[in-house]
C-alpha cells in the first residue's frame, strides 16, 4: 500500500535558508552543481562539503535526513564507482596542493598540477587491474554524486514545490519575450504538483476498495501484475479526467485568462539575505573553481 | 462471526512534523447481527478504525480478531476478504468494467466462486439494491446516474456474500429519498443476519435503525451504547462537536421552553406519539 509518502520531501521551518527567495536558491543550487563538477581536488570537495553542512545546519536539516536523500541513488553511486575502478584507464590531472599527496616517483608534477599516469597499477590480478588513476577517478565521481545530491536535496528540503515553480517561472520569464510559454509551463507544473498528493490519495483509496473486493496488486509475474492493475487504473483515469474538467471550469469561472497582466499573491522579493547568500556562495564557488 | 479490535493504535506520518495519532488504544467488539453506527467529527479516526477492521491498514500496535483469529496472519487474509465487505465513501469511483454485470462479478470471481455461484450472487446483489438484473447488467457503469452507480458499486460488495459489512459514509451526497431507501436497504441486510458497522453523520438514520452507537473523539471511543443511551445526552454530544437526532434536539428545545419531553425520545415517530398522547391528556384535563 502507498503509505506516508512525502513528495518533494519539503520540511517546513522558519530559518534564514527557508526564507531565501526561491530564485536565489535555484541559482545557488545551479552554481553549486557546476562547481562540484569543476573542482579537481579532495581539499576542494572537503571545503564544499563543509559549506553544504553549514547551510544544512542553518536550515536545521538533520544530517540523517540529508543523507537519506542519497539513499535511493546509492546503487548508482556504487555502480559507477566499481565501473570506474576497473575500466577507467585514462591519466588524471589533480591539483598540486591537495590533502592527498602522491609519491613523486610515480607521478608527473608541474607548478600547478599533479598528473597520475594511466600505467601506474596498484593491484594487478591477471586481467583484473586497478590503476591509481582509475581509483582516484572512481572516488571523485562517488564524492561528486554524493555532494551533488546533498546540494540539490538542500534546495528541495527547504523550498516548497509551489515556491520552486514560482522561482522557476521568475527565472525563465525573460524567455517569454521569445514567445516561450513560460507562464503556461509554470501553471502546468504547479497544477501537476498540486495534484500529485491528491492522485496518491485517490490511488490509495481505490486500491483499498478493490483489495476489499479481493483484488491482488502484489503477486504474480509482470504480465499478471499489469493485468491486475486494470481495476486500479480505469477508475483512476476516470476520476483524473473528471477532476481536470472540473478544475478547468473552476479556473474559467474565476476569470483565468492566462499569464498576461496577472499579479501574484506572494510577490517574490530579493532581500538583503539573498544578496549575502549570493555573494558568499559565488565567491566561494569561484575560489573553488580557480584554485582547487 | 464476531469481529473484535484489541488496543489498536495508529499514527499517520510518524516521526515527521506532520505526525497525527489517528487511533489511540481502541478496543471494540462487534457481535453477530449488530448494527453499529460510528459517529465523530472529521479526523477523529473513524475511517482509520474501519480500515483496520477490514485489514486494509496494519495497526502500529494491537490486533484485530475475526472469529477469534488474528487477521494479519496471511492465511486469514483471503477468508477475511470474503467475509468482510467494505463500502467506502463515494464507492462509485471503484467501478471499472465494461458492463455492470462484469463489475459486480469481480468480487465473487476473485473469491474463487464457481461460475454458477457467481451468476447467482450477481443477480441477487443487483436485485438487493433495487435493480432488475436483466435490464441493467449489460449497461456500461459509466453511463449510469450518480445514484445508480453507487448502488451498482454496493452490489459489487454484496455479491461476495459478506457476513460483516463495513460502510464509510455511504449516503454522503444522496438525496433524502435515496438516503431513506439506502438506510432501509442496510436495515434489511442487517435483518438477514449481516453485521453492519457504519460510519454516518446521519443521526436520524442511526437513531432509527442502529442497535448500537459509538462516538469517537481524537482517536478514542468516548461513547458506546444503545442509540437511546448515546443520543439522549445532547449536551454531552455537543460538547465534543457532535449533535443528536432532530427529534432529540426538538425534545430538548421543548423541555427548555416548559414542555417536558423525556431524553429517551430520539426518533421522529416516538416524539410525535409522545406529543400526541400528551396533548390528548392535557386536553382531557382542561
Amino acid at each position: 500500500m502507498l503509505k506516508n509518502i512525502t513528495l518533494g520531501q519539503y520540511f517546513p521551518a522558519d530559518t534564514p535558508i527557508h526564507r531565501l527567495d526561491p530564485r536565489t536558491k535555484i541559482i545557488l543550487a545551479l552554481v553549486l552543481l557546476i562547481t562540484v563538477f569543476v573542482v579537481r581536488s579532495f581539499l576542494g570537495f572537503a571545503v564544499f562539503a563543509v559549506f553544504i553542512l553549514i547551510a544544512a545546519g542553518m536550515a536545521r536539516v538533520k544530517l540523517r535526513v540529508l543523507m537519506r536523500s542519497v539513499g535511493p541513488l546509492l546503487f548508482i553511486i556504487i555502480l559507477t564507482f566499481i565501473l570506474n575502478i576497473f575500466f577507467s584507464t585514462a591519466p588524471i590531472e589533480l591539483r598540486r596542493f591537495d590533502i592527498l599527496q602522491l609519491p613523486a616517483d610515480h607521478v608527473e608534477i608541474t607548478d600547478q598540477t599533479v598528473t597520475v599516469p594511466a600505467d601506474w597499477y596498484l593491484v594487478s590480478w591477471g586481467a583484473l587491474k586497478i590503476s591509481a588513476a582509475g581509483l582516484i577517478r572512481a572516488l571523485f565521481i562517488a564524492i561528486r554524486l554524493t555532494l551533488l545530491i546533498m546540494a540539490t536535496s538542500l534546495l528541495t528540503l527547504t523550498t516548497s514545490p509551489m515556491q520552486l515553480t514560482d522561482g522557476l517561472e521568475g527565472l525563465l520569464s525573460p524567455l517569454a519575450k521569445l514567445h516561450f510559454p513560460v507562464h503556461e509551463m509554470a501553471m502546468m507544473m504547479s497544477i501537476a504538483m498540486r495534484f500529485i498528493p491528491t492522485l496518491i490519495d485517490e490511488t490509495d483509496r481505490i486500491m483499498k476498495a478493490q483489495t476489499a473486493r479481493g483484488a491482488d496488486f502484489d503477486s504474480g509475474n509482470i504480465f499478471r501484475k499489469a493485468k491486475n492493475m486494470v481495476p486500479l487504473l480505469v477508475p483512476l483515469f476516470v476520476s483524473a479526467f473528471k477532476r481536470a474538467d472540473e478544475l478547468a471550469l473552476a479556473m474559467e469561472a474565476r476569470c483565468y485568462r492566462g499569464g498576461e497582466g496577472r499579479t501574484r499573491l506572494h510577490q517574490p522579493r530579493m532581500h538583503a539575505g539573498d544578496i549575502v547568500a549570493l555573494i558568499i556562495t559565488l565567491a566561494l564557488c569561484t575560489a573553488l573553481m580557480i584554485w582547487l | 462471526m464476531p469481529i473484535a479490535a484489541e488496543n489498536l493504535s495508529y499514527a499517520y506520518m510518524p516521526d515527521t512534523p506532520f505526525a497525527v495519532q489517528a487511533l489511540d488504544n481502541v478496543t471494540l467488539k462487534a457481535d453477530d447481527g449488530e448494527f453499529i453506527g460510528i459517529i465523530g467529527q472529521t479526523g477523529c479516526g473513524k475511517s482509520t478504525l474501519i480500515q483496520q477492521l477490514a485489514g486494509l491498514l496494519k495497526p502500529d500496535s494491537g490486533r484485530v480478531l475475526l472469529d477469534g483469529a488474528d487477521i494479519s496472519a496471511a492465511s486469514e487474509k483471503r477468508d477475511l476478504r470474503r467475509k468482510v465487505g467494505v463500502v467506502f465513501q463515494y464507492p462509485e469511483y471503484q467501478l471499472f468494467e465494461e458492463t455492470v454485470g462484469k463489475d459486480v462479478a469481480f468480487g465473487p470471481e476473485k473469491a474463487g466462486m464457481t461460475p454458477v455461484e457467481v451468476e447467482r450472487n450477481v443477480e441477487n446483489a443487483l436485485r438487493l439494491v433495487g435493480f432488475d438484473p436483466s435490464q441493467i447488467r449489460d449497461a456500461s457503469p459509466f453511463e449510469l446516474s450518480g445514484g445508480q452507480k453507487r448502488r451498482v458499486a454496493i452490489a459489487g460488495v454484496l455479491a461476495t456474500d459478506p457476513k460483516i459489512l463495513i460502510l464509510d459514509e455511504p449516503i454522503a451526497g444522496l438525496d433524502p429519498v435515496s438516503r431513506e431507501n439506502f438506510m432501509q436497504l442496510i436495515r434489511r441486510l442487517n435483518e438477514a443476519g449481516i453485521t453492519i458497522i457504519m460510519i454516518s453523520h446521519n443521526m436520524d438514520g442511526l437513531a432509527e435503525h442502529a442497535s448500537r452507537v459509538i462516538a469517537m473523539e481524537k482517536g478514542r471511543i468516548v461513547r458506546d451504547g444503545t442509540p437511546k443511551e448515546v443520543f439522549s445526552d445532547l449536551e454531552g454530544l455537543e460538547a465534543i462537536g457532535l449533535s443528536s437526532s432532530e427529534a432529540r434536539k426538538a425534545g430538548y428545545a421543548l423541555t427548555q421552553r416548559g414542555i417536558y419531553v423525556p431524553p429517551e425520545i430520539i426518533t421522529n415517530d416516538e416524539l410525535i406519539r409522545y406529543l400526541a398522547k400528551k396533548l390528548k391528556q392535557e386536553g382531557a384535563a382542561c
